[in-house]
């Protein structure tokens, strides 16, 4: 009944003193503090003259607290010592399980015996504190009255304990991973709402790299573009730790062949090196490539000081940053593309304007002119000169049928008819027709296509049959079109000498972003000695309405 | 009767020009660009020039003001088939002595602008 009582009130003061401590961790100690508490509690549970938490560092044990009675020898938290000899912490450590010892004679070397004599205990117990099945460290509390040994059973009561604080030191290391992992989590959601919003691409980058820096712990982040050439890059955008030696944005510089940024570029994968700096000294460095549409753009890398190197998977992590980067980067290109494309479209429309003006002012309007003199000349000439009246008058029915001519071929350069009158498939006969270049016509198109698509591939064509015609040196053209699934394709293969200057050419610059800006694809294959073949694809969307047949 | 040097790209106009001012002028040659122009008006000593505006190598203000730089400068006169009003201010201004819309161009019209300058 008495042990009973007893063993309550052990238990009671126990569960009040986790609990303390389960507060304490809870609240986000750090590891001094918490050692601190655990052992002042140990002492007290125990009744114990000293108590001690050790943390296991490989070969050697760290004093993380030191609790000592009211009058005891001063704290010895932060000391490092060995573990040889036949101490009650070296008893634990070597069979990770509790031990005790009822006073020095039970010592079995000299070592431990002087290291009693100088700290003067009488009595310890131990207990190892497991965390994971591995030794974290060691918990000891010992008495320093002679003839005063630990109950019975003292050490297990220790080793329960230690279990106990155990496991809220791993519940505080999961909350603080946990906590980690949320951070990271919400400033990645925050750069890609960022990338979505179409941030300029600076800030973001400079998002990147400052948010990665902070949650990797690094000292230094760089995002720099590959150059093209191997060992050459250039710094896009750079953050270091307000202590560390500053990266300048905008810098070329040549990386060491061993770095981790060379790495990645050669693999495209993370990488993990050690590199040497003259600013900087030896880094541990971790890098990951930035990938945007499928094209290896540079490298994201991180680096700390080589004595504290980033721990395992900070590569994965640092990837989802640099695929961020890649993101924006990539979101840029496809806009400045896009602005380029429109500039250009723009601009095509206003040179054939020019070009119209030009045609219309130097041809049939000069015609016309002269044919108004012609008539002026005429009036005159009539009464006068009969013969002479009757040739200006042969003149000018000549100069009024190449005036119309002239307008005629104008007309059809500005829309032609036959195109919306009829719809494809003859206004592509017809160009066949005037062709030089024999051409054969294959069109599987059952149902008409939308206006759009329709006037981009009558272009292609005319486009395609004057280039055979003038520079391919061609025999023989053929045009293909059909629908496949919800697309129309549209393929023109000549046999002439290929070669075609595809940068060059605006007319097929200008059909290629004229099929783009309809959401299509344009290929020209034009092999030397192989002949040309120019390919597009349209998408089929619902905003393009059909072409409507008009009678014409 | 004056000597006329004709200065145009197209040689329809030429030619209708030159049926058309022959009745007033003694057309002494006929010029393509405004370096033939030049040329022949240098060796020619016209009394008047006709003058294209727009020609495919020297603008034409810039030829008549070449022209009225020679020892005894003819008279020019420029003709444009654009309207007046699509030919900048200039050519109120400039050394030329003469604006004539080519469809209005007859013997008497040029003769006229030529006497008011004389």
């Amino acid at each position: 009944m008495v042990q009973q009582h007893v063993d309550l009130e052990r238990l009671a003061a126990e569960q009040a003193a986790l609990r303390r401590i389960a507060t304490f961790v809870a609240g986000g100690a750090a590891e001094g503090e918490l050692a601190a508490a655990v052992t002042s509690e140990i002492g007290r549970l125990l009744g114990a003259q000293r108590a001690n938490m050790m943390r296991l560092e490989g070969e050697a044990l760290r004093v993380i607290g030191d609790w000592s009675a009211v009058g005891g020898p001063p704290p010895a938290v932060g000391s490092v010592f060995s573990f040889g000899g036949d101490t009650i912490s070296a008893r634990v450590v070597q069979t990770a399980s509790s031990a005790r010892v009822d006073s020095a004679a039970d010592l079995r070397t000299e070592f431990a015996q002087r290291r009693w004599a100088e700290l003067g205990l009488e009595a310890s117990i131990g207990a190892p504190v497991l965390v994971a099945g591995e030794i974290w460290g060691v918990v000891t509390a010992s008495r320093t009255s002679p003839n005063d040994p630990f109950p019975p059973g003292a050490e297990h009561h220790l080793r329960d304990f230690a279990t106990l604080v155990a496991q809220a030191i791993v519940n505080a290391e999961a909350r603080r991973e946990t906590a980690d992992v949320v951070a990271e989590q919400s400033a990645l959601r925050q750069i890609a709402t960022d990338v979505a919003a179409g941030r300029p691409v600076s800030r973001v980058l400079e998002a990147v790299t400052a948010e990665a820096g902070r949650l990797l712990e690094a000292t230094s982040v760089t995002l720099v573009r590959w150059e093209g050439v191997l060992d050459e890059v250039a710094v896009v955008a750079a953050w270091s730790h307000p202590e560390a030696a500053p990266v300048e944005a905008g810098s070329l510089y040549h990386p060491d062949p061993a770095a981790a940024t060379i790495a990645v570029l050669e693999t495209g994968k993370s990488s993990r090196a050690q590199e040497a700096s003259p600013e900087r000294g030896v880094c541990s460095v971790i890098g990951a490539p930035v990938i945007g549409n499928a094209v290896l753009l540079g490298a994201l890398t991180a680096s700390r000081p080589v004595s504290t190197p980033f721990p395992p998977g900070a590569e994965m992590r640092l990837w989802r940053f640099a695929d961020l980067a890649a993101q924006a980067i990539a979101n840029e290109r496809a806009q400045s593309e896009l602005r380029a494309s429109r500039a250009r479209l723009v601009r095509a429309a206003d040179e054939t304007r020019q070009r119209l003006e030009r045609n219309l002012h130097d041809g049939a309007q000069q015609r016309l002119v002269s044919l108004s003199l012609a008539l002026r000349l005429l009036e005159s000439q009539l009464e006068r000169d009969p013969a002479g009246a009757r040739e200006l008058l042969a003149d000018a029915h000549a100069e009024l049928s190449v005036a119309l001519e002239e307008l005629r071929e104008l007309a059809r350069g500005l829309h032609p008819a036959i195109l919306s009158n009829r719809g494809l498939a003859p206004a592509v006969e017809a160009l066949a027709e005037r062709s030089t270049v024999p051409v054969e016509v294959e069109l599987a198109l059952e149902a008409p296509l939308p206006e759009a698509v329709e006037v981009a591939f009558y272009y292609v064509v005319s486009e395609a049959l004057a280039n055979a015609a003038k520079h391919a040196d061609a025999s023989k053209v053929v045009v293909s079109a059909r629908c496949v699934e919800d697309s129309a394709e549209l393929d023109v293969l000549d046999d002439g000498i290929g070669g075609a200057d595809l940068a060059g050419g605006t007319g097929i610059r200008g059909l290629g972003d004229r099929v783009e800006a309809l959401g299509g694809r344009f290929r020209v294959l034009s092999p030397p000695g192989r002949g040309t073949r120019i390919r597009v694809v349209i998408p089929l969307a619902a905003d393009l309405a059909p072409a409507p047949i008009k009678a014409g | 009767v004056q000597s006329l040097l004709i200065v145009d790209d197209h040689p329809s106009f030429r030619t209708m020009a030159r049926e058309t001012l022959s009745r007033r002028f003694t057309v002494v040659g006929e010029a393509a660009d405004g370096a033939e122009a030049l040329d022949l008006a240098a060796r020619l000593h016209p009394d008047v020039v006709l003058l294209d505006v727009h020609l495919p190598d020297i603008d034409g203000f810039d030829v008549a003001e070449a022209l009225t730089r020679q020892d005894e400068p003819p008279v020019v006169v420029l003709t444009s088939s654009r309207h007046r009003s699509d030919l900048p201010p200039l050519a109120r201004t400039c050394h030329a002595h003469g604006f004539i819309d080519k469809e209005e161009l007859t013997a008497e019209a040029l003769a006229e602008l030529v006497r008011a300058r004389l």
